[in-house]
């Protein structure tokens, strides 16, 4: 908001006074270099060679004693086809999850899995790169062209939702590590409440909406930054994310998966995806014979009661009427979500570190902040007084020391504002959409559901409704005294 | 029945439209990601020139201690007998004695090669990447030691704990296979 | 009554969405604060004060000790102004960038060159002739800014940074090859001066940095900076060591750092202006080498203090009136100091 008001005196003033300390540079070529691409760096070595970069540099000293200067050591990063190993390994997980899910149809197996994948792409590649996370890539690559997206990173991303289209979320099952931490601390669980977990529900959302918006403007990576187990993973971390894990898996002893659930971003789109797949996991609709078991022993909720005996259309306050009056207020909610996006723009731009910069630099170029003296630097809404050797006033300083134009940065960070407008209001609309879509499909008449079934959008493919169902365990000891492993059943 | 069989054959045609639809979507922003998409992974390092030497390369980075440390690029060092990056601002005596040295966790390495020069070397088991010898180094000398993240100890993360606080904005992913930004690739010897 | 479990009574439904938008903006809020504040405590690791670099006492001058002060500035119309002569008419020779710029004693632009290259050095002999100094090779111009030919490179190891005149010599300092090169008027080279030899007892020159000063005496005496060994020296003609003065000290009254003076000067009693880098200073020797006092403190370059690594150094010139000429490359002037009355 500052920013914009006082944007425009600003850019006429900054012109001048940023610009004269351009100049300030080391005498030789050292500086200069500072701004040139990795190609032509690479062009220039091949093209002069060692002799003619030399020449430009302050020769040192000529030692009697034959001396040669040893190397500056460039030990490098893990190997480019480790990371092909790890998206391998990640496709073998994936389909080991559909088989043990449909195939295997066993909860020890899907535990097994679970835990190997833990303690791979867990505690062993310690979190990174994950799922989870390259939303956030993919998001930047779409935001900002110069970003090149790894095609390792990619196929974590797109592998585990086209798999949800097919056959539901079985990647949370047995492949995510941050599911599987949660999955093996849940020992007592708790039952939530129809509406309370439908309302939980669209949190992710709206956490799916604001990384997205953060990583498309080059902001920050949310969803990394408050991972809330990868300090585990790390076996290292600051106190509050450290903390932040254990809440959550404290809470995950009587709440099941209460990340997944209720934040995991990832976990919205793949519940999108899996709505629609094309098989999902059942138990045995056949021969249900409606014991309710597995609709205690599922922890999350997922599995829903048959409608039949309801009749199809016929639920209470139900109506093709009602229906489309929600569709209206959906709608509405649309436009809300719209505005409010664009109206908070502004105050999630501080986001990111240019606008704030910029604020920093036009407070104190238009005086309103003292910089030289101490306490330095007064940040503009809260009033918080900073000292020389916090973040704001170092970044301030290092600003000053690249010498750039004041008026460039604060075009920049202008730039960036339209930016988050624009993603403000798609977010916004968006977010406002899941909210209206959630409310009409309470309206909506029920499927048919002649059994008790998963709900293939919750579902996370656990399988501990395999071990509860009677029907199921008759069906498998039947099929095991065959010998042959069990089928999904239908 | 036939009620019901034609409602769950209508769902079940809808349900196949909307996965067509998330397919095409998945597809167009694949393909719109995918023609800039790399082969060789990025990592993460830090621009020399830019840093500011505020030791939040010492205190965030996930890793303890750091996985940024201090290098020397010798061609530039001036080998000097007095480097400000090794002593104390106001050494008693220009020897190897603790306590003339500048850097807390004593990882620089001072050796006579001729008079009057001497070689200075970065240890870096003990280097945990405060900065404190960049600082000396620059103020006053050519600025030979510089802070880069050592790929050997860092673990990539995705969103890196130190670029997030930097105040200058100095990091920034790189190809892997050009994994340091070394203030002079002239390499001698 | 609840014959459905599963059917979600709709107002609390709603109820809770609002409930869960406001946790929705309070989280929210809190992220952003998280991001924007940076004021709240760090989480992470924090570092004892060991870890923090103190440059000591000395960034601070004692003003007592301070027996110059400013009288002018005198912005050059350079880009950045790198090195400064003085002419037996007192004029100012600046140049930088690309260019040699002509001032006259109260600061007004007489004529302005341009350069073939990025001047390093210059000087101005009695007669009105001018040496520039470029990385590798020198010029030498007349007054009205004709170039005499005759100069030849110096070769890729050459780094020239600085010039002096007499009569019949030119002698430019090379702090690439350690040494001063010396000329004759026309470009004929006639020796090298100061290349480490302790046969005859010449030191060599120490030079880290890019930083190399030179100047010559009416009788012919050559003085030298040797900024590794934190020493002035001073040279025959031929090339003979004669006596050095100089020791390390960030105290004020040594100098400090790696490598110091950087740049000086001989006033008209033949006492010594030095500048140093690092803590950026002038101060005032006496012939002898004794300390005097202080032209302009740290304080007084408040640019360096939050410059970039390796920011251009001062150079210094005096005029036939003892006013000490300070070029300042981070502020684009030339700042002028005179003794003060009571100093």
């Amino acid at each position: 908001m500052i920013l914009l008001r006082t944007s425009a005196r600003l850019q006429g003033a900054a012109e001048g006074s940023g610009a004269c300390k351009a100049g300030g540079s080391w005498p030789w070529r050292w500086r200069g270099w500072r701004g040139w691409s990795l190609v032509l760096w690479v062009g220039l070595a091949l093209a002069m060679g060692c002799g003619a970069m030399g020449a430009e540099r302050f020769p040192p000293p000529e030692f009697e004693s034959g001396y040669t200067f040893p190397a500056t050591t460039e030990p490098g990063p893990r190997a480019g086809w480790m990371e092909g190993i790890d998206l391998g390994l990640f496709i073998l997980a994936l389909a080991a999850s559909v088989y043990v899910v449909y195939w295997r149809r066993s909860r020890a197996w899907i535990l097994g899995l679970a835990l190997v994948s833990l303690a791979y792409f867990g505690f062993y590649r310690k979190g990174c790169i994950c799922a989870v996370g390259s939303i956030q890539n993919v998001a930047l690559a779409l935001g900002d062209p110069s970003y090149a997206l790894p095609w390792t990173v990619l196929g974590f991303f797109l592998l585990p939702l086209l798999l949800a289209l097919v056959c539901g979320r079985t990647f949370c099952a047995g492949v995510c590590p941050l599911g599987a931490i949660q999955d093996v601390v849940l020992v007592r669980p708790l039952r939530v409440k129809p509406w309370l977990e439908k309302a939980l529900g669209t949190l992710p959302f709206v956490y799916l909406g604001a990384a997205v918006l953060f990583a498309a403007t080059g902001s920050a990576f949310v969803i990394c930054e408050y991972d809330p187990f990868v300090s585990f993973f790390r076996r290292s971390g600051t106190w509050d994310k450290l903390a932040l894990g254990a809440i959550f898996l404290a809470a995950g002893i009587w709440l099941g998966r209460p990340y997944c659930r209720f934040l995991c971003p990832y976990g919205a789109l793949l519940r999108v995806a899996s709505f629609f797949s094309r098989w999902k996991v059942t138990l045995t609709p056949q021969d249900c014979n409606q014991c309710r078991i597995c609709e205690v022993a599922c922890p999350f909720g997922a599995i829903e009661p048959p409608t039949a005996e309801a009749g199809p259309g016929a639920a209470a306050g139900g109506g093709r009427g009602r229906v489309a009056a929600w569709v209206g207020v959906a709608l509405l909610l649309v436009l809300a979500g719209a505005w409010l996006g664009w109206q908070s723009s502004g105050a999630l731009s501080r986001v990111h570190r240019i606008v704030r910069l910029a604020e920093t630099v036009i407070m104190q170029e238009t005086g309103l902040a003292p910089v030289d003296t101490e306490p330095a630097v007064v940040m503009p809404p809260t009033g918080v007084v900073l000292r020389n050797e916090d973040t704001p006033v170092l970044a301030l300083r290092a600003f000053r020391q690249g010498g750039r134009p004041a008026a460039e940065l604060v075009a920049e960070a202008m730039r960036i504002q339209s930016k988050f407008r624009i993603g403000g209001l798609v977010v916004g609309g968006l977010v406002g959409l899941v909210f209206g879509v959630q409310l009409i499909a309470l309206a909506w008449p029920p499927a048919p559901r002649p059994a008790y079934d998963p709900d293939p959008a919750g579902c996370v493919a656990c399988g501990r409704c395999y071990t509860y169902c009677p029907k199921e365990m008759v069906r498998v000891m039947r099929i095991q005294r065959k010998g042959t492993a069990p089928k999904a059943p239908g | 029945m036939a009620e019901t069989l034609f409602q769950a054959t209508r769902r079940q045609f809808l349900k196949g439209g909307f996965r067509g639809a998330i397919l095409f979507l998945m597809g167009a922003a694949a393909s719109l990601v995918a023609w800039r998409s790399r082969a060789d992974k990025l990592v993460w390092q830090l621009d020399p020139y830019q840093c500011i030497m505020c030791t939040h390369c010492a205190t965030d980075c996930v890793l303890e201690p750091s996985a940024v440390k201090c290098v020397q690029m010798h061609p530039m060092c001036g080998y000097c007998k007095l480097c400000t990056g090794y002593f104390e601002p106001e050494p008693n005596r220009l020897n190897t004695g603790a306590e003339n040295q500048l850097c807390p966790t004593g990882a620089i390495l001072r050796k006579q090669l001729e008079d009057p020069y001497y070689e200075y070397t970065i240890d870096e088991e003990l280097c945990i990447g405060c900065a404190k010898c960049v600082k000396g180094c620059v103020l006053f000398g050519n600025g030979s030691f510089f802070l880069q993240v050592r790929h050997d100890r860092c673990v990539n993360c995705n969103d890196c704990a130190i670029a997030r606080v930097c105040p200058a904005d100095a990091f920034r992913r790189v190809p892997a296979g050009q994994p340091y930004l070394l203030k002079d690739r002239d390499r001698h010897g | 009554m609840n014959e459905n479990p599963n059917r979600i009574p709709r107002r609390e439904f709603l109820g809770e969405k609002l409930g869960l938008g406001g946790l929705a903006a309070w989280a929210g809020g809190r992220v952003a604060a998280a991001q924007g504040g940076g004021a709240s405590p760090r989480p992470g690791r924090v570092l004892g004060p060991e870890f923090q670099y103190n440059i000591g006492s000395a960034s601070r001058t004692d003003p007592r000790q301070v027996i110059y002060e400013e009288t002018a500035r005198h912005p050059a119309g350079l880009k950045e102004p790198r090195r400064i002569a003085v002419d037996g008419q007192d004029r100012l020779h600046v140049v930088g960038d690309r260019h040699w710029v002509v001032l006259d004693r109260g600061g007004r632009e007489i004529s302005r060159h341009e350069l073939a290259d990025s001047p390093r050095c210059v000087a101005a002999a009695g007669d009105g002739t001018i040496g520039i100094g470029y990385r590798d090779r020198i010029e030498m111009l007349d007054g009205a800014g004709r170039s005499q030919s005759g100069w030849e490179g110096l070769g890729d190891r050459a780094v020239l940074t600085s010039i002096a005149l007499t009569d019949e010599d030119v002698l430019a300092a090379d702090a690439g090859n350690r040494l001063i090169w010396r000329f004759d008027r026309a470009g004929k080279l006639r020796g090298q001066i100061g290349k480490k030899d302790p046969a005859r007892g010449v030191p060599g020159f120490v030079i880290p940095s890019p930083y190399f000063d030179i100047a010559v005496t009416h009788d012919g005496i050559i003085w030298a900076a040797n900024p590794g060994q934190h020493r002035v020296e001073a040279y025959t003609i031929e090339g003979g060591f004669e006596l050095g003065w100089g020791e390390y000290s960030s105290g004020v009254e040594g100098f400090c750092g790696c490598c110091n003076p950087i740049n000086f000067a001989l006033l008209p009693d033949g006492s010594f202006v030095t500048c140093e880098k690092g803590l950026v200073r002038v101060k005032v020797y006496s012939a002898r080498g004794k300390f005097q006092g202080v032209v302009a403190g740290p304080e007084a370059f408040p640019g360096y203090r939050d410059a970039a690594a390796n920011p251009v150094g001062l150079d210094v010139a005096c005029d036939s009136g003892g006013r000490v000429l300070v070029v300042d490359p981070l502020a684009a002037e030339v700042r002028v100091f005179t003794r003060k009355s009571n100093g």
